[in-house]
């Protein structure tokens, strides 16, 4: 008879147990601990103020420069890890990006769409556009910019973990 | 076209049709392994769905509760369900609405496919029920396939 261990698991156990790589186990600690530190949302202020050091000139801010802003922290927090667990068109990886969309809201059929896409509807939704010729206010386009890296890298590091914790307690069982 | 299990398969999938059941139930969180679930529930539903008794039984659980069984649905997965009691088009049409949403809304989808086959599977211990009284009556309990 197999016996049911109920001590809690942390997200690095989880991770080793499934036998995760350490290059996606530090990947995930790395992330975690980015979108809980202030300084991360101050860097994203600071990038949107606005000033281009390498033109040295002046820009008004919008909703591509955030995109170009938070790009790298998605790709590496969010597009690779996930990359790496949901690897092809078989049903356990789309039902990992299903649930990774679900739970950020974008109603899609992943079937059809890439994880690029989910992103980019994401951030089409939660990102201020301006009206056309006016641009989103300063300080809403930070907000907007902080909240949505943060959700998005969260609702991954959750999906990981959803996946983890499947085949953590899978194996835990003897199965 | 429909066959008459032999009680001892019919017993079998109705016992593999309540593991699956209970592994749904239990896959909250895990929903990759919740897809298996109902995948392999499925296979069992349509093996059942063959036995001329399990259509019988699911028809008239179905005529009698439908409207309380759609709105069980409705209430919680928010899909709108019209039962025709003929099991063959009823899970051929679960099955549609669960492909339709396990990739877009996999939690809902999860729940969609345990409330499903839970009523199949009552569906299916009804002729359980009706065998024990055959079988007081001396009755031949079914051919075996």
């Amino acid at each position: 008879m197999s016996e049911v261990i109920q001590t809690p698991i942390d997200i690095t156990e989880l991770l080793t147990l499934t036998g995760r790589s350490r290059v996606l186990t530090e990947k995930v600690k790395r992330c975690y601990a980015l979108v809980t530190n202030p300084k991360t949302f101050e860097g994203v202020a600071a990038s949107l103020r606005g000033y281009d050091a390498a033109s040295g000139g002046w820009f008004i801010p919008h909703a591509t420069h955030a995109r170009q802003v938070i790009q790298p922290i998605i790709q590496e927090c969010v597009v690779e890890p996930l990359t790496m667990v949901a690897t092809g068109n078989d049903a356990h990886s789309l039902v990992t990006l299903a649930e990774f969309a679900d739970m950020l809201g974008v109603d899609v059929d992943v079937r059809a769409v890439s994880l690029q896409d989910i992103i980019e509807l994401k951030l089409s939704s939660c990102l201020p556009q301006g009206d056309g010729k006016k641009p989103p206010a300063y300080a809403d386009l930070v907000n907007a910019t902080s909240n949505c890296l943060r959700e998005i890298v969260t609702k991954a590091l959750l999906a990981l973990e959803h996946v983890g914790a499947a085949i953590a307690f899978t194996s835990r069982r003897g199965e | 076209m429909a066959y008459e299990l032999h009680y001892s398969s019919r017993d079998a999938l109705i016992s593999e049709l309540k593991r699956v059941i209970n592994g749904l139930m239990s896959t909250t969180i895990n929903l990759q392994l919740a897809h298996d679930y109902a995948v392999l529930g499925f296979n069992t539903a349509i093996k059942l769905m063959g036995d001329i008794n399990v259509q019988k039984s699911y028809m008239n659980y179905c005529q009698i509760g439908n409207k309380l069984l759609a709105r069980n649905v409705k209430e919680n997965t928010g899909v709108d369900f019209t039962f025709t009691c003929d099991l063959k088009t009823d899970l051929d049409n679960i099955m549609q609405v669960y492909y339709s949403l396990i990739f877009r809304k996999p939690k809902t989808a999860r729940y969609f496919a345990m409330v499903m086959l839970n009523m199949i599977l009552n569906a299916a211990y009804a002729t359980q029920r009706e065998r024990r009284k055959e079988q007081e009556q001396g009755q031949n309990p079914g051919e075996e396939i």
